[in-house]
């Protein structure tokens, strides 16, 4: 059954590949013959939706983080209830709550208050695909996204590129995101493969893994790692703890939202016998969504955890400030730093 | 007096059984040999017993999670059984009265808002306002009748229920996922530790009844009957709910909900020996941990995955509820 | 001797009261029957000895001592109860419900001796029925299961036995059994039996003393012979009856007028 689907997700993509092209001569022949442009775009569940650009009025409900850069905070007229309490986003607006309301959240839609805000253009995730379609009954214009690659998040990123008329920001921004995974993979590729290593993603719980789907598991391909639970084709699943000492990693990463830390891990004699619990190898991510331009940041520093001999002379406090003054034009320190 | 059969025998020492089969079987490929060697290197040291995975394993992980599944089936189905001889009613388990769903709430609460609270007492105190809820609003003129009681129990869960999608919806979505843990019963995260507060707490609760199981005899023949044959009603109820939903709470705080092992055991073991709870208790607390640990075994063992133990419950559960209806017929649901 | 002594009643939100002061006496080793029709109070009467209910005057006495705010242990060494209307709910053998008349002689935390094993036994020898011992007492007849009830009330080893209507769901031969039975083991055991009746018949055969109670009050007390009166069932009834006395025996047949 999960074949049957990957089968269709790839027709989906190459549809979706297509349409973008068209998408884009005819952005280019109608921009040449009158000023009225639209953006077609078909979504992550097939749905094609066609909006007037640039958009006047958004509503973010997913994928926020990757509009903060674009300064165009005059034209999000909704965001996420989430993004009040974002680092990220307190750090670029400090009044947000106030400027921009929230119209509930991705799980939770307020419509009303949405219909108040009369978006042009509503973006939130395929987690709900009820509300997708309540609201497009209401009469809004919905773009539901879910970025399951690194692929398919710098897609979004340059939809909202063209959603905002802010191609060119967005494209730099890839490009700053390009440079530090360029670093890592410089790095990496000099890796033997006998001295590569196996490396876990933990979430909710300390057996919930991320299996072969997803942006973790793509960020590990990327740093050269072994996760060895991406013989399951799932974004992320529980399997029990004989199954990780099985695997033995040697770097464990936990997500930054866990509500358990290195230290419960290390300190629990269940996993003496995992690699990364032994030599202390076991780390918590900062509480970044992975759906940013931060994750270069993220991948950066699991790339050192992992392989520490191969970075000795990056330094990444110095790489994350030039990052973020790069992308976002403010200094590290003013969002939430990385646990070390 | 009574001779006891050998059935009575092997329900006894069936969870022994099934954890002996239990700690064979795993994710980790551990040979039965090694097994062997590294229990008999535990009981007598001088063979030597060197600090290898293999140890880890069966000592540090899948020995605490057997004992934690058999001391959450005892509980499980020594509430189920006393329940149901108290409310003589065959069809009620704390999970259909609204405990486990009380209990719920109080861990969500904890684990959402009030992480100075120890999830234990507030799920025992939710667990306990959510059965006793129940009673009260299913007790009219001094009885509780089967059908009101089991739709009173339904309505309570589900208003629980609904207080634990509040809190869902009000934490921010990061404490969702350990709040969800406790909606999907499972022991994947058992250790010493666990077992050390599940022994205490349940065994607290399951003692009295264990003591009092005689009493539930004349407990199941009605209020009016019970205390004409001299039994203190409103007392004993409150302490064999009571130790119920202590027992019950403790269970939901450490492998979240998991229902209708306390309907189904206590059940099949009255089949099979009989109604009077001085041995039905035991062995029902005997069925419900064989029974707990036989299906996480197939939890952990189905898929390379880890199921929550709760949907191989519910799976076995729910048909089971609608076999005993339609064998019970009208007597089931009775007046 | 078992006194009842001005025994008013009301329920919690009722208006009127339901007993008007109702006082009687019951012998040892005798059977006292309280007649009435429906709705007389004889079931509240009933309920308020049982201590089910508690009356909002008057007393309940026993040998001089009063009864009526005893705690339920107490009170179940002093009187046992043959209920009316019961409804089985697990298969128990007869063995195990007979039993369960032990609960006031057995501590909270412990399980029957020998000896109370053997006081059951005997319970069930008095009314009869051993050979029913293992059997489930929710698979034999009506009749049986009313004497597992007696016997359940004989293992109580109280000295009064109050039986609600104990032939309400008996056959003819089956009524006729019970209430010699009971009549039997009151002489043998001198208990002071107290029970309720529908069938004035039956009151006469196998009453010591009879009570009758109409609206709250008590229309007569006294033998048989004097309270079961052609008179007093037309006031208490409404209906015309005929008394015979044939070989000793008082028989009551209603007159049907058509």
């Amino acid at each position: 059954m999960s074949g049957a689907f990957m089968v269709h997700r790839i027709d989906a993509e190459i549809l979706m590949r297509k349409v973008f092209h068209y998408a884009i001569a005819i952005l280019f022949m109608t921009a040449a013959v009158c000023e009225a442009a639209v953006v077609t775009y078909t979504d992550k569940t097939g749905r094609v939706v066609t909006i007037p650009v640039p958009v006047k009025r958004a509503v973010l409900f997913e994928t926020y983080e990757l509009s903060a850069g674009l300064g165009v905070w005059d034209r999000i007229a909704g965001i996420s209830r989430y993004a009040h309490e974002n680092d990220l986003m307190l750090a670029l607006k400090p009044d947000i709550a106030k400027t921009i309301p929230s119209a509930g959240s991705g799980f939770d839609v307020n419509i009303e208050m949405l219909l108040k805000l009369r978006p042009d253009i509503v973006l939130t995730w395929t987690f709900k695909p009820e509300t997708v379609k309540f609201m497009e009954e209401k009469g809004l214009k919905v773009i539901a996204v879910y970025p399951e690659s690194l692929h398919e998040l710098y897609e979004v990123m340059r939809l909202q590129g063209r959603l905002f008329g802010k191609e060119k920001k967005v494209e730099s921004t890839i490009a700053q995101m390009e440079k530090i995974f360029a670093l890592i993979r410089g790095r990496v590729s000099r890796i033997p493969p006998e001295r590569r290593k196996k490396v876990i993603w933990l979430s909710g719980k300390p057996t919930t893994v991320s299996g072969g789907i997803g942006v973790n598991n793509d960020m590990f391909s990327l740093i050269k790692g072994i996760n060895p639970a991406s013989t399951i084709r799932e974004k992320s699943a529980d399997v029990s703890i004989e199954q990780i000492i099985a695997w033995n990693p040697d770097i464990i990463f936990i997500w930054g939202s866990a509500r358990y830390g290195a230290a419960d891990i290390i300190g629990n004699p269940q996993w003496r016998h995992v690699s990364a619990a032994k030599n202390s190898r076991v780390y918590k991510a900062p509480k970044w969504s992975t759906w940013s331009p931060r994750l270069a940041i993220v991948a950066l520093w699991m790339a050192m955890k992992t392989y520490p001999e191969y970075f000795v002379d990056i330094n990444l406090e110095k790489a994350a400030d030039d990052f973020y003054r790069e992308v976002y034009g403010i200094p590290y320190r003013k969002v939430e730093r990385i646990e070390n | 007096m009574k001779t006891k059969s050998p059935i009575y025998l092997l329900i006894l020492i069936s969870p022994f059984l099934a954890g002996w089969i239990a700690i064979f079987i795993g994710a980790y490929n551990v040979s039965p040999f090694m097994v062997l060697k590294v229990i008999a290197g535990e009981i007598a040291p001088f063979f030597g017993n060197p600090d290898i995975p293999e140890r880890a394993i069966i000592l540090d992980i899948r020995l605490p999670r057997v004992i934690l599944a058999g001391l959450v089936g005892i509980a499980l189905s020594g509430s189920g059984v006393t329940l149901q001889g108290i409310f003589r009613n065959p069809l009620v388990d704390p999970f259909i009265l609204g405990i486990s769903a009380g209990a719920a709430l109080g861990c969500a609460l904890s684990v959402g808002f009030f992480p100075e609270a120890p999830i234990q007492i507030m799920a025992f105190i939710f667990g306990t306002i959510a059965v006793v809820l129940t009673y009260t609003v299913a007790r009219t003129q001094g009885e509780v009748s089967r059908l009101p009681l089991i739709l009173t129990g339904v309505i309570i869960s589900a208003f629980f229920t609904a207080m634990v999608s509040i809190v869902k919806f009000l934490v921010d979505p990061h404490k969702l996922q350990s709040i969800v843990f406790w909606l999907m019963g499972s022991f994947s995260l058992a250790d010493w530790n666990l077992v050390k507060i599940a022994g205490a707490g349940i065994i607290a609760g399951v003692l009295p009844i264990f003591l009092m199981r005689w009493r539930l005899n004349a407990m199941s023949m009605g209020e009016d009957e019970a205390k004409a044959l001299g039994v203190n009603v409103k007392r004993e109820r409150i302490i064999f709910i009571g130790a119920s939903s202590l027992a019950v709470s403790i269970a939901v705080s450490v492998s979240g909900i998991i229902g209708w092992v306390g309907l189904m055991v206590p059940h099949l073991v009255r089949m099979l020996i009989g109604p009077d709870h001085r041995s039905l208790v035991p062995l029902s607390m005997a069925g419900g941990a064989a029974f707990m640990i036989f299906a996480d075994t197939i939890a952990r063992n189905l898929t390379a995955l880890d199921i929550p133990v709760g949907i191989i419950t519910a799976i076995t559960g729910a048909p089971f509820f609608i076999y005993l209806m339609k064998k019970g017929g009208k007597e089931s649901w009775g007046r | 001797m078992l006194e009842v002594k001005g025994l008013q009643f009301r329920h919690h939100h009722g208006e009127d009261d339901i007993l008007k002061g109702i006082a009687f006496g019951a012998n040892m080793g005798q059977i006292t029957t309280i007649l009435g029709p429906n709705g007389s109070g004889k079931t509240t009467v009933f309920k308020c000895i049982a201590g089910l209910w508690k009356p909002q005057r008057g007393e309940i006495l026993f040998g001089n001592k009063n009864i009526s705010n005893l705690p339920c242990e107490k009170r179940a060494k002093m009187l046992a109860i043959v209920p009316q209307e019961h409804e089985p709910s697990f298969a128990y053998s007869v063995l195990d419900a007979v039993l369960m008349g032990r609960v006031s002689h057995v501590g909270v935390f412990s399980s029957p001796s020998k000896y109370d094993y053997l006081k059951a036994e005997e319970a069930i020898e008095t009314v009869g029925i051993a050979h029913l011992k293992e059997k489930a007492y929710t698979k034999i007849s009506g009749g049986e299961r009313q004497l597992v009830l007696i016997a359940r009330a004989l293992a109580q080893e109280a000295p009064i036995l109050l039986l609600d209507e104990p032939t309400s769901h008996l056959d003819f031969r089956n009524q006729l059994l019970v209430l010699g039975k009971v009549r039997g083991i009151a002489r043998e055991k001198e208990l002071t039996v107290l029970m309720t009746l529908h069938d004035p018949n039956l009151a006469m055969l196998f009453s010591d003393k009879a009570v009758m109670i109409n609206e709250g009050h008590i229309v007569s007390n006294g033998v048989p012979q004097s309270v079961i009166t052609e008179d007093n069932l037309r006031k208490v009834y409404g209906i015309n009856v005929s008394i015979i006395n044939w070989n000793g025996a008082r028989v009551i047949y209603p007159r049907i007028d058509s």
